[in-house]
């Protein structure tokens, strides 16, 4: 055995530029899968830092729902909790809470959940200093003024200071005492959420606790032993069937289900969906390599079959030279594993410290990775090795040594190789045609109108949270607030609106038609969503008045309450009958329509058509406030005026200034298209590194076997393009078979890619050009130093080499 | 048919040095001749088939073929001449190992403007001249010696070349075997073929009508 891998290393440093490249494949292709397998394993097979993982459930209502984690109001939840008999326990939690925090001089923005008081307990962690909420603190409204820090917030904002504990630090308004401090590991049961703190719920918005229509509720359970999934699932809707009896004004009673908590409820199915697609296409890339590398080795076999016939006829057993042979497949596949690891371990590590849109991905190279690495290795060695060692054990010694060619069947025209090298050109046009698709829906994405114009505008956040004006007071406050914004020299155009889409927290409100007196939410006829505007906002976002008027600050309580909808809203609504003059009951007013406005895109960029509201500021108070300003003036200039006008009026505000585009950037809105267009990217480069490398090794090891053969045609009056096919002919044909292979598999395969890219269609006229170019200049490429050794051929000088 | 005027040939040795494998040679072959070249060996005889048979174009000098003037043609031209009017039997037969007999006998046909059906007959014919219809499946490394090489000429002639070139046609073979492919040669001459073959049998070349010696890159005899 270690003759057989001393041999090996002798045979490999022999011929150090097979060996390079097949050590680079090597690497590529298991460095690509250790890489996504390490991500696979944080997000998708790592537990959840919490006890008893496997019984933890999440509840969902029946339907895909939209605004990601929200399922039940705080009484349902409490309804669910006390009335079912398959959970052993319940808990929720609400994890769109945003505070200011004020502790000494500290000031900062932070993220927490609201939890119920049993959240810690269910859960099954244990604080790293101090205590957790507990459901003892619980009695009634306000009770329990604690907090409980996470590990982060507490070394970022409180130094790591075990003394903390007991000291009162606020949010927002409302002062609370810090009672522990979550351990670094825990973060809640959102893989991508990193909350900065926990606070009960009892001590949240006190009307939110009674209201039957504020889903902002998500339940987490542990089953009862023995209990499964569907018996639960059809437990809870039978309660919800009952509360919405009980309840019929504000209960829908839709049914409800379980999922896995972690990867934001049905989002989850997506990101599984994307990784597992993901995966799949790298462990490709790793067939590609081994077809590459079996072909690579298959021809040398063929080569040295004159040398390992005369083995055998010396003695040597079928077994020794297939053991050699594999020797020298396993060498090379643990060196080109072994550097697949260290380059994916610094990806992952990378990767690790990256902030993605959905927060730190956290992934680590664990044992499970390396085991994985050490599999993969040993499978693409038994892979691209067992091909030459049967070829060999199958060769009769005889032939072999007598002449060259190991065999003259009728088969002999199309061979394993040729068969390898197909195969590889095939997947390589699947992953070439996968990453062009992305890359065409992500320009597909970019291009999409959005609905206002991010380019050369500014935002300012400003949280009125704090100030103790209501009502007109307060709304005059901002209209000075605005007026002192437009009052800015420089300032072509500016306007305010509640927030700019892509930053999250967008729900349906429902839409009941004139005269509903009965508002269950069954009797809804749409559910838009709703922004909040003053006058002006339109011209400073850049979004186009399609019809009609404004708002205006002669809209007011006392006026008609009115409303602009979007295209779709007027359309779904009223189909072609013009929307100008239309009414409808939301929130609680009978409202008019006085403009359309142009669609755009307000959640993320794959959603399909929404309607959406937009209610004047003068009817629908509301304290936080994004000023959107235009200005031909440069962004740091404009920066610190802005804030100074600003601040000069409310002093206490929170006021945050950047440029819309560092906005859009810095959220999600195109984290799905930039996520799938780099993996795809990445994929389809290095299959097309792999396509490059097989079939120049082919052509390449074509020509230079049979240069006397080419020199025999020329002699006997072979023109360039015969000798050019003779040469080349048979790597080309292969590349054209092979990708057509690859598209047909690629249109077969469309749901798989559908998972990665939104609307993907492999059947894209652009994208199957794209494919057929790259696949041709690929081609060119990869055979045009072979036909030039080819076209340089000297029959006189070769034929009289014998 | 073949006219040489001061034709030479030369590699470069070390710098500025050049070691002559023809020197000023001077040759005229009648259309119907059939020459053989002698001379020891490293003479430059195979030198001067390869010049003939235009596989070699690193000389200088004229070298005419049937009235034209092959020096002055361009690479292309020449290929398209010597496809019309030229065969050859190489030394060690070259036969392409990984094609059948016929389809040996095929690629010169390929190579040229022949329509499919032509070249199928052509085949045919000249695996039934050479009485080897028989071996039209086999691969090279299943015939023997003189069956190859038999194969070798059968593809030099296929296409009807004005001018039959022949390095040591019979080099390899018993003398049976060479004498069948003499007997062969005289029959395609007295049909009219213009023949040059490389021999060191002054038997062989007693098949033709003159000989012409080659010594160190000289002609010495038979201008
Ligand atoms: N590419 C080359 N570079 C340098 N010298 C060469 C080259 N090709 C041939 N020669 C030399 O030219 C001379 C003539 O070679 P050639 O093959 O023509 O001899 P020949 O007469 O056919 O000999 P033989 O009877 O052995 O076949 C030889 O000395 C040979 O070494
Ligand atoms: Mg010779």
């Amino acid at each position: 055995m270690i003759a057989d891998l001393r041999f090996a290393l002798r045979v490999l440093w022999k011929s150090p530029a097979f060996t390079l490249a097949a050590l680079v494949t090597l690497m590529l292709g298991i460095g690509a899968n250790v890489v996504v397998f390490g991500v696979v394993n944080a997000v998708l097979l790592h537990p959840l830092d919490v006890s008893d993982p496997q019984n933890l459930y999440q509840l969902r209502l029946g339907e895909w729902t939209s605004g990601k984690l929200l399922t039940t109001s705080y009484p349902a939840y409490e309804d669910l909790r006390r009335r079912n008999n398959t959970f052993s326990e319940m808990a929720g939690f609400d994890g769109f809470a945003e505070a200011t925090l004020r502790w000494g001089n500290t000031v900062k923005s932070v993220t927490g959940y609201a939890v119920t008081g049993n959240y810690f307990e269910m859960l099954g962690v244990q604080p790293q200093v101090g205590r957790f909420i507990q459901a003892t603190d619980e009695h009634g409204p306000n009770s329990a003024p604690y907090v409980v820090l996470s590990d982060q917030l507490w070394r970022s904002a409180f130094s790591a200071d075990p003394g903390v504990i007991g000291t009162t630090v606020r949010l927002n308004k409302d002062s609370f005492t810090v009672v522990g401090v979550a351990p670094a590991r825990f973060h809640g049961t959102e893989h991508f959420d990193r909350p900065d703190y926990w606070v009960p719920f009892v001590n949240w918005n006190q009307q939110f606790l009674q209201n039957r229509t504020s889903m902002t509720v998500t339940v987490l359970g542990r089953l009862k032993p023995g209990v499964t999934p569907q018996q639960a699932a059809e437990n809870l809707s039978a309660i919800a069937a009952q509360l919405a009896k009980e309840y019929p004004q504000t209960d829908t009673g839709m049914p409800l289900r379980l999922v896995r908590p972690g990867l934001q409820g049905d989002a989850g199915d997506v990101i599984r969906g994307f990784l597992y697609s993901v995966a799949g296409l790298a462990l490709l890339v790793l067939v590609a390599a081994c077809a590459n590398l079996a072909s690579l080795f298959a021809a040398r076999a063929a080569d040295r079959s004159r040398e390992l016939a005369l083995r055998v006829a010396l003695g040597a057993s079928r077994w020794r030279l297939v053991r050699q042979l594999l020797a020298e497949a396993m060498v090379l596949s643990m060196v080109g594993g072994a550097a697949g690891l260290v380059i994916a371990g610094l990806l992952l590590r990378a990767l690790d410290q990256w902030q993605s849109p959905y927060g730190r991905l956290a992934v680590s190279v664990d044992a499970r990775v390396y085991l994985t690495s050490i599999a993969l290795t040993i499978v693409s060695a038994l892979l691209f090795g067992m091909i030459p060692a049967r070829q060999v054990s199958q060769s009769s010694p005889l032939q072999a040594m007598k002449s060259g060619p190991v065999d003259s069947m009728p088969l002999r025209r199309f061979t394993l190789r040729d068969l390898l090298v197909g195969a590889q050109i095939a997947i390589c046009t699947l992953l070439v045609t996968a990453s062009l698709v992305a890359v065409r829906g992500m320009v597909r994405m970019l291009h999409a109108p959005l609905g206002f114009q991010p380019q050369g505008a500014i935002l300012a956040d400003v949280d009125l949270s704090e100030i103790e004006q209501r009502g007109d007071a307060l709304l005059e406050k901002q209209k000075a607030m605005l007026e002192a914004v437009k009052g800015i020299p420089g300032v072509a155009t500016a306007g305010a609106v509640n927030r700019v889409p892509f930053t999250g927290g967008l729900r349906g409100i429902p839409v009941f038609p004139p005269g509903t007196t009965d508002f269950n939410l069954n009797n809804s006829v749409l559910a838009p969503y709703r922004f909040t505007i003053s006058p002006g906002y339109f011209e400073a976002a850049g979004t186009r008045l399609v019809r009609a008027r404004d708002v205006s600050w002669r809209d007011t309580t006392n006026t008609p309450y009115v409303a602009i909808v979007n295209e779709t809203f007027a359309r779904k609504m009223w189909g072609d009958m013009p929307a100008i003059g239309q009414r409808f009951i939301l929130l609680d007013h009978l409202r008019e329509v006085v403009g359309v406005v142009e669609d755009g895109k307000y959640h993320n960029m794959q959603e399909p058509p929404q309607p959406v509201v937009y209610l004047p500021l003068t009817q629908s108070e509301q304290r936080g406030l994004v000023f959107v300003v235009r200005s031909p003036r440069a962004h740091n200039e404009m920066a610190p005026a802005l804030e100074r006008a600003l601040s000069g009026l409310e002093p206490n505000a929170l006021i945050k200034v950047q440029s819309w585009h560092d906005v859009l950037g810095g959220v999600n809105a195109l984290f799905p298209a930039r996520a799938s267009t780099a993996a795809l990217g990445v994929m389809g480069v290095l299959a097309v590194m792999l396509a490059v490398t097989g079939i120049f090794g082919m052509a390449a090891y074509n020509v230079s076997r049979r240069m006397k053969e080419l020199g025999i045609r020329a002699a006997l009056g072979a023109r360039t393009k015969h000798v050019m096919s003779a040469a080349v002919g048979r790597p080309i044909v292969l590349l054209g078979l092979g990708s057509l292979a690859g598209l047909l598999l690629c249109v077969l395969a469309s749901r798989l890619l559908e998972h990665i890219v939104y609307q993907a269609n492999p059947r894209d006229p652009l994208v199957i050009g794209g494919v057929v170019l790259t696949m041709a200049l690929l081609g060119i490429a990869a055979s045009a130093i072979p036909a030039v050794r080819a076209l340089a051929v000297d029959p006189s000088k070769l034929l009289r080499e014998e | 048919m073949i006219k040489l005027k001061n034709l030479e040939r030369s590699y470069p040795l070390a710098k500025e040095k050049f070691f002559y494998v023809l020197r000023d040679i001077n040759l005229e072959v009648e259309e119907g001749d059939f020459v053989s070249i002698m001379g020891p060996s490293g003479a430059g005889k195979s030198t001067l088939l390869h010049i003939l048979g235009m596989h070699d174009h690193g000389w200088r000098g004229e070298y005419f073929l049937g009235g034209t003037a092959v020096h002055h043609l361009k690479p292309k031209e020449r290929a398209t001449l010597r496809n019309e009017q030229i065969g050859f039997v190489f030394q060690q037969y070259h036969l392409l190992d990984d094609l059948t007999v016929y389809e040996n006998l095929d690629i010169p046909l390929s190579y040229r403007h022949y329509k499919k059906s032509e070249r199928a007959a052509m085949v045919a014919d000249m695996l039934d001249r050479f009485q080897i219809v028989g071996k039209k499946d086999l691969y090279p490394s299943q015939l023997s010696g003189g069956q190859q090489q038999l194969v070798g000429v059968a593809r030099a002639i296929i296409a009807e070349p004005k001018l039959l070139l022949a390095d040591e046609p019979t080099g390899n073979l018993h003398s049976s075997q060479g004498e069948e492919i003499m007997e062969l040669f005289c029959k395609l001459n007295e049909q009219g073929m213009t023949i040059v073959q490389v021999t060191h049998s002054e038997k062989n070349a007693s098949y033709g009508k003159r000989v012409i010696q080659l010594r160190d890159g000289w002609i010495v005899k038979g201008e």
